[in-house]
C-alpha cells in the first residue's frame, strides 16, 4: 500500500512537471524566443519512463502523457496517442539494446527520440491521414534535438531528485533485468 | 719692451669680446628677421624646447591618465550603467511606440467596421512545429464559440478551433486542417482554401476553366457569416493546369504572416460586413442597419488592400 502510494506520488510528481514544462514549452518559450526552434520538453519525460521504468509503466504513462498535452496541440489525439506510442517504442527498444547507467546516455537517447518524432509524425501521416503533412520544418528537425539534449541534463537530475523522494531506484545494469 | 707689461694679444681678445655684445646691443633688431648667425642657435634651441615640451607634455598626460584612472573607471562604470538604462528605455519606448500603432491601427479598425469584434492576444503555438495553430487570452467566459473567425486588420488569420473558459485555439489557415470558403476577387471564382505548407495555403475545388491568375486576391466568400464577405485571405502566386486534371492548382500566400502575429480580433458577429466595393449595396439594409453612416461606407471600411500583392501584415 506503501509503495503504490509512492508510485502514485512519482506519477504525479512526473505528470505535474510535463505540464509545467509543455506550457513554458508552448507559451513562455514563444514570448521571450519568437519563433525559434524550442525544445521538446515533453521528449525527456517519455524517455526517462521508457528507459528507467518497466514496460508496463512506461506505456501506462505514454498514455497518460498523451491525454495531458494533446489540448495543446491541433494533432488529434488518436494520432498523438500513436505518436508517443510509437516514440516510447523506439525509445525502449534502444534500451533493451543498449543501456548504461548515467546522464549522457539519457541525453542522447532524448536527442534521438526528439529528431524521431517529425519523421514518425510524417510517416504516420502518410499512413493514415486523408491530408498528410506536406513538408518538414528542416531547421526544426535538427535545432529541437540538440536543445532538447541541453534541457535534458538540468531535467535528468530533476527526475532522479523525484525517484529518489519517492524510493524509486534507478536500474544499473543491462535492460535485462527490467 | 712693454711700458705697463701687458699682453697685448689677450688685450684685444677682451677688447673684442666686451665688443660683441655691445655691437649686438647697438645693432638694430628688426622684427621677424633673426641675424643669420643666430639662426643655428635658435632652430636648436627650438627644437629642443619642443622636445622638453613634448616630454613634459607626455609626462604630465602621463601622470594625468594615470592619476584619473581611478576617476575614469568610476566615471566610466556610472556612464555603463546609465546607458544600459536608457536602452533599456529606449527598447521599452520603441515597444511601447510599436504597440500603440499596432493598437491604433485594430482600433480604428473596430470603430469603422459593423462586426462585432473581440480583441485578443496571441499567449501560445502548438507544440509541435508542423501544426500551426495559436492560443489567444479569450475563451469561452469572453463568449468565443468553435468556428468563429480570426482576423487581423491586414486580412484573415483563421478561425477558433477549441475553447477553454479563458483561453482558445485558433487554427491558422496554413494548418493542413484548415478550411475557408473563399472567392478570387476579380472574377469571383469560388473554392476553398486549405492549408499546405507552413507559409502556403491552396484554393481548391475550382473549376478547370475559371478565371484564376497570379498576382490575383483571394478574400473570404462571407456566405457563411462567419467571415465578412471580401476580407482579403493572400495573393496567388502560382497557378497549374494539368492536362487531364479537372480542377486546377492554385497555390495562395496568405496576406498575414503568422509568425509575427501578437494581437487579433475574433469576429463575435460578422453582420453581413461586406468588404468587396461593387456588391455592397446588395446586402439587405435591415441586414447592416448602420450602414448608411458615413463611417460604414464602403471606402472606410475597406481594408487596405487591392489586387497586388501586398507584404505580410507585422
Amino acid at each position: 500500500m506503501k509503495d503504490q502510494t509512492k508510485l502514485i506520488k512519482n506519477f504525479a510528481f512526473f505528470l505535474s512537471t510535463l505540464l509545467i514544462l509543455t506550457t513554458l514549452e508552448t507559451s513562455l518559450w514563444m514570448q521571450v524566443f519568437g519563433t525559434f526552434p524550442s525544445p521538446s520538453f515533453w521528449i525527456p519525460v517519455l524517455v526517462y519512463w521508457s528507459i528507467y521504468r518497466s514496460h508496463k509503466q512506461g506505456l501506462f504513462m505514454a498514455y497518460l502523457m498523451a491525454f495531458i498535452i494533446s489540448p495543446l496541440t491541433a494533432l488529434p489525439l488518436g494520432m498523438f496517442l500513436l505518436t508517443n506510442l510509437v516514440l516510447f517504442e523506439i525509445a525502449f527498444f534502444v534500451r533493451s539494446r543498449f543501456y548504461q547507467p548515467g546522464v549522457i546516455y539519457f541525453t542522447l537517447v532524448c536527442g534521438l527520440i526528439t529528431f524521431s518524432l517529425p519523421i514518425v509524425l510524417l510517416l504516420l501521416s502518410w499512413l493514415i491521414e486523408n491530408k498528410p503533412l506536406k513538408d518538414l520544418q528542416v531547421f526544426a528537425l535538427f535545432m529541437k534535438p540538440l536543445l532538447t539534449m541541453l534541457v535534458c541534463i538540468p531535467l535528468s537530475y530533476l527526475f532522479m531528485y523525484f525517484d529518489d523522494k519517492t524510493d524509486i531506484a534507478l536500474p544499473t545494469e543491462t535492460g535485462r533485468q527490467f | 719692451m712693454n711700458f705697463f707689461n701687458l699682453d697685448i694679444r689677450k688685450l684685444i681678445l677682451i677688447t673684442i669680446l666686451a665688443a660683441v655684445p655691445l655691437l649686438t646691443l647697438n645693432i638694430k633688431n628688426e622684427s621677424g628677421q633673426v641675424p643669420w648667425f643666430i639662426r643655428p642657435f635658435s632652430f636648436t634651441g627650438g627644437l629642443i624646447q619642443y622636445a622638453y615640451s613634448s616630454f613634459s607634455s607626455g609626462v604630465r598626460g602621463t601622470a594625468g591618465t594615470y592619476f584619473d584612472l581611478i576617476d575614469i573607471k568610476k566615471q566610466n562604470r556610472e556612464l555603463l550603467q546609465q546607458n544600459t538604462e536608457y536602452r533599456a528605455q529606449l527598447n521599452e519606448l520603441t515597444e511601447l511606440k510599436l504597440e500603440n500603432e499596432r493598437l491604433n491601427k485594430l482600433l480604428n479598425f473596430k470603430q469603422k467596421t459593423n462586426m462585432e469584434l473581440l480583441t485578443a492576444k496571441v499567449i501560445g503555438k502548438d507544440l509541435i512545429p508542423e501544426h500551426h495553430t495559436i492560443t489567444i487570452n479569450r475563451g469561452s467566459h469572453q463568449g468565443i464559440e468553435e468556428g468563429m473567425a480570426a482576423i487581423t486588420v491586414g486580412g484573415a488569420v483563421g478561425y477558433v478551433y477549441s475553447t477553454e473558459p479563458f483561453t482558445s485555439q485558433i487554427i491558422l489557415l496554413t494548418d493542413r486542417y484548415a478550411a475557408i470558403d473563399a472567392i478570387v476577387q476579380r472574377s469571383r471564382a469560388r473554392g476553398i482554401v486549405e492549408g499546405y505548407t507552413s507559409e502556403l495555403t491552396q484554393l481548391n475545388y475550382l473549376k478547370r476553366g475559371d478565371d484564376v491568375q497570379e498576382g490575383d486576391l483571394i478574400v473570404t466568400s462571407g456566405l457563411d457569416n462567419i467571415f465578412p464577405k471580401g476580407f482579403p485571405i493572400g495573393t496567388v502566386i502560382k497557378v497549374e493546369k494539368s492536362d487531364y486534371d479537372v480542377s486546377q492548382n492554385v497555390e495562395v500566400k496568405p496576406i498575414v504572416n503568422p509568425s509575427n502575429l501578437e494581437e487579433l480580433f475574433i469576429v463575435l458577429g460578422a453582420n453581413f460586413e461586406n468588404f468587396l466595393e461593387d456588391e455592397a449595396d446588395e446586402v439587405p439594409n435591415e441586414q447592416t442597419p448602420s450602414k448608411e453612416t458615413k463611417k460604414n461606407t464602403p471606402e472606410a471600411k475597406k481594408p487596405e488592400t487591392n489586387n497586388k500583392p501586398k507584404e505580410p501584415e507585422a
